[in-house]
């Protein structure tokens, strides 16, 4: 049987060229000068100048060579091939020295023994890992001591719910989804749309819930210090019809209630961690 | 001082005696000797033989004397005057030395000054808390270094359905309130009966919504380190009217379950 991270593979792989057209990524738009990264991002990262930065499940790299824009030295490593071959030809084109690698994360340390001031994962990743536990070790294992980690991403609570029309005809949103990860994960047949727009993609795929105890768990048992933990109203798209389109991204409906669209954590390598972790593991 | 605390302290005043003569509470029960305290409050803090203990918010104590009843040296606060004379007279009849003090948790360092092992609170606390980042910082005043602190409480996220009729006229979910806090809090003016017991309650109370990042940020910003978070898919008590109480204890959704996530514990050391 194709391994998920093969089948995931080649759904990225379709996936690559229809969202390059997309006006969801303005590519036009990014090579032209545009920063593709969130204000929530760069404000909670901080000043990038002159900093090592590894940017995990970048895609086709424009958040990656973003960073390098800002002054990064910035690496990043997606799985799909497509992906890595548009990233490399933009960054040729943008002549912005960013490097790009491909790889599955998991296997990263096969191709890449290094360590980074930054490691930072964007929106729209967590869900494509089965296995929060080695992926935090792997973010740990290419930090410098006392390096940063961030991550900005899909709330697990928005995930749980799904608009269903009431007995009135209004839009409500139940829970009809688990908020708990299962290892198993959801397969999804090909005949999907992707999130840029309409177009079908013929390959499934494959995506995992993960609770914010399952990644906050993870990353502290990874040897990790939690700096904080922000939870934010907005989505960077129409996750459900009652939500309107505002300054700062798509808010549901004031009637409906508020929930957390967006999470991000930010965290350091504990060094004493680290010595703890060379005695017990030999 | 916050004049929303003086009206959830005569809140919980009247409270108290429904309370304590609720089946929920099951006085008769502690005192022939039953532990209160789930199993996951007492696996997850561990042995507390010994150790010095501080219960925020302990209500009427039987809690606070269950960790005395496993050996911990313990001691209870709450803002209720009839809350702690009962908890005081509960702890002579029982005779394990723990001791009360009636104080709200923000005013505790006018009324106490020292170092525990753990500082602990269970369920049913953060709601009547307007602010957590004094909250926290009364934590870590009375938290000895490298002591704990433990917390299992309403997971936000549980808070936020409200129950609705589905097509067919039987009771469902829909998101109804919002996860994040607001600092005003909600007043809830009317008579209702409260969460154990029979017998109205006429006094006004507040409550307060507070948001993972909101309790996770106060305690690693008052010098807290995590050391985990665990959320569960039941609840304490009957939180929708579908709920239904298992042979665990717990309280469980039917048709949803186990969706939403109505519990959450963290772990965190100074």
């Amino acid at each position: 049987m194709e391994s998920k991270f093969e089948i995931i593979r080649r759904n990225w792989n379709e996936r690559t060229p229809i969202h390059a057209a997309s006006s969801f990524y303005n590519v036009a738009g990014f090579k032209s000068g545009n920063i593709t990264l969130t204000k929530t991002e760069i404000e909670e990262i901080g000043p990038v100048a002159g900093k090592s930065l590894l940017h995990l499940q970048c895609h086709f790299g424009m958040d990656t060579m973003s960073w390098s824009r800002l002054g990064a030295n910035a690496t990043g490593v997606d799985i799909s091939d497509t992906a890595i071959e548009l990233a490399r030809e933009l960054n040729n084109e943008l002549g912005l020295n960013t490097r790009f690698i491909r790889s599955n994360l998991y296997d990263l340390p096969e191709v890449l023994n290094e360590q980074f001031d930054i490691v930072y994962t964007a929106i729209g990743a967590l869900c494509w890992l089965p296995d929060m536990s080695e992926w935090a070790k792997i973010v740990a294992r290419y930090m410098k001591p006392a390096g940063t980690f961030y991550i900005l991403d899909g709330h697990p609570v928005s995930h749980i719910f799904e608009p269903v029309e009431s007995a009135d005809g209004a839009i409500e949103l139940k829970p009809c989804n688990s908020y708990f990860p299962n290892p198993e994960g959801i397969a999804y047949e090909g005949g999907g749309c992707t999130y840029t727009g309409s177009d079908v993609l013929e390959t499934p795929s494959h995506e995992w819930q993960h609770s914010m105890s399952e990644i906050m768990n993870a990353v502290i048992d990874a040897g990790l210090q939690i700096e904080f933990l922000n939870e934010f109203p907005v989505s960077e798209y129409q996750a459900f019809p009652p939500m309107s389109l505002h300054e700062d991204g798509w808010r549901l409906d004031q009637h409906h209630g508020a929930i957390p669209f967006l999470f991000s954590i930010k965290a350091k390598k504990r060094i004493h961690q680290l010595v703890a972790d060379s005695k017990s593991q030999y | 001082m916050d004049p929303r605390i003086e009206i959830n302290r005569r809140n919980w005043n009247e409270r108290t005696p429904i309370h304590a003569a609720s089946d929920m509470y099951d006085v008769d029960g502690f005192r022939a000797g039953r532990i209160t305290l789930t199993d996951i409050e007492i696996d997850e803090i561990g042995p507390v033989a010994g150790k010095s203990l501080l219960h925020l918010q302990c209500h009427f104590g039987m809690d606070t004397i269950s960790w005395a009843r496993l050996g911990a040296k313990a001691t209870g606060v709450d803002l209720s005057d009839a809350s702690i004379e009962m908890a005081d007279k509960l702890n002579t009849e029982i005779g394990l030395g723990a001791r009360f003090i009636r104080s709200n948790v923000y005013d505790l360092p006018e009324a106490l000054d020292e170092e525990f092992d753990i500082v602990y609170t269970g369920l049913g606390a953060l709601c009547w808390l307007p602010d957590m980042e004094c909250w926290a910082h009364v934590i870590a005043q009375f938290l000895k270094i490298g002591g704990i602190f433990y917390v299992l409480d309403e997971h936000p996220a549980g808070r936020i359905f409200e129950s609705v009729k589905s097509v067919d006229g039987s009771d469902d979910l829909a998101l109804g309130y919002s996860y994040f806090p607001d600092p005003k809090g909600l007043l809830d003016e009317g008579e209702r009966n409260t969460y154990a017991g029979s017998g109205s309650i006429t006094t006004p109370v507040y409550e307060w919504q507070h948001s993972v990042s909101e309790i996770v940020n106060a305690l690693i910003g008052a010098g807290l380190k995590l050391e985990f978070m665990h959320e569960f898919p039941f609840s304490f008590f009957q939180a929708q009217p579908q709920m239904l109480r298992s042979g665990d204890g717990w309280w469980r959704l039917g048709k949803y379950d186990p969706n939403i996530p109505f519990m959450l514990s963290i772990r965190a050391t100074k």
